[in-house]
C-alpha cells in the first residue's frame, strides 16, 4: 500500500453526486464502513485536476482518474 | 483498465499498473494536493475520516508553501493520512470553531457531516517543517484515538433524520425507472438496471 501511495497519481472528482448512490451502485442501506480505521494511511489523492496534472508531468506518471461523491441522498461526509 | 469492485483486487491491479510507470522524479518532492474550497475539503476529510490541514494566507505565501510543504506532505508518517487545502480567502473561517485570526496553517478535525470543523492546532506560516510534521503526527494520533469509525449506512440514515443536505455541483439522485429523468427519492419501485457499456 505504501508503494501505491507514492507511485500513483490520482484525481478524485467530488461533484458527481449522481454516482454516489447511482446506477448499479449500492443503496444507502448497503453502505458499510471503510476498510481503514481513522488515522490509518490510505491513497494520497490529488483532489484538483491542476495539481494532479502537474504532478503527473513532474514525475512522468499517468493519471488514474476516479469520479466519486462525498454525499449520498444529499447527506455529506460519506463515500 | 476498469477496476473491479473488490478492494483487494483493485489494489493489486493498481499496483501492477503503478509498477509499470516508476517516477522519473523524486517522489518525496511530489506536488501537494489541493481543493477547490474548504467546504469541499471538509466534506472529503469527513468522508475519509482524516484530519484536514488548511494553509491560509496571501497568494505569495501560499505559492511558497506549496513548495516548502512538499517534504512534509510526502513524509512517511503523513502521506495518505491527511487532506491538505491551500486557501487565500477568509470566507471559510466561520465554518471552523476555535480559529484564531491571521494567516496560518490550521489543523482541523472535520465535523461528522463535513459541514464544519474544529481547530486542533494552529501554526504560523513560517513554522519549521519539523514542527509542522510533529504537529500533524500528534493531531493524527489524537484524531485516531478519539474518532469512531463510520458505518456509512448509519451515517446516511442519521443525516437524513437530522436534515443534513450538501448542495453539490451535480444534484444527487438516479434514473431509477429508466425514464431518462433523475429521481430523487420517493420512487418505491424496483430499480431498472441497464447493461453496462
Amino acid at each position: 500500500m505504501n508503494q501505491l501511495k507514492t507511485m500513483t497519481s490520482c484525481v478524485c472528482v467530488m461533484t458527481l453526486g449522481i454516482l454516489a448512490c447511482g446506477q448499479g451502485g449500492p443503496r444507502p442501506s448497503d453502505l458499510g464502513a471503510s476498510n481503514l480505521d481513522p488515522g490509518e494511511p490510505g491513497i494520497a489523492w490529488y483532489t484538483t485536476w491542476e495539481t494532479a496534472l502537474s504532478e503527473a508531468r513532474r514525475s512522468g506518471r499517468p493519471i488514474m482518474f476516479v469520479a466519486a461523491a462525498t454525499q449520498c441522498h444529499g447527506v455529506s461526509g460519506v463515500f | 483498465m476498469v477496476l473491479g469492485r473488490s478492494l483487494s483486487s483493485s489494489v493489486e491491479q493498481m499496483e501492477i499498473v503503478a509498477a509499470l510507470y516508476p517516477a522519473t522524479a523524486d517522489v518525496k518532492q511530489a506536488e501537494v494536493q489541493d481543493f477547490h474550497s474548504v467546504r469541499q475539503a471538509l466534506n472529503v476529510a469527513s468522508a475519509d475520516q482524516r484530519v484536514l490541514v488548511v494553509v491560509n494566507g496571501p497568494g505569495d505565501r501560499i505559492a511558497s508553501l506549496r513548495n516548502s510543504l512538499r517534504s512534509v506532505a510526502s513524509d512517511e508518517g503523513i502521506i495518505g493520512r491527511f487532506h491538505i487545502d491551500f486557501e487565500e480567502d477568509d470566507q471559510w473561517r466561520k465554518t471552523v470553531t476555535g480559529l484564531e485570526d491571521g494567516a496560518s496553517i490550521v489543523v482541523i478535525r472535520p465535523g461528522e457531516f463535513g459541514m464544519d470543523g474544529t481547530v486542533m492546532n494552529q501554526l504560523p506560516l513560517n513554522a519549521e517543517t519539523k514542527d509542522i510534521t510533529a504537529a500533524l503526527l500528534a493531531a493524527n494520533t489524537e484524531f485516531s484515538g478519539s474518532t469512531d469509525k463510520k458505518v456509512y449506512s448509519g451515517h446516511v440514515a442519521k443525516g437524513q433524520e437530522l436534515g443534513i443536505y450538501f448542495e453539490g455541483g451535480v444534484p444527487y439522485g438516479e434514473d431509477r425507472n429508466g425514464d431518462g429523468q433523475i429521481d430523487r427519492g420517493g420512487f418505491s419501485g424496483a430499480r431498472v438496471d441497464r447493461p453496462r457499456r
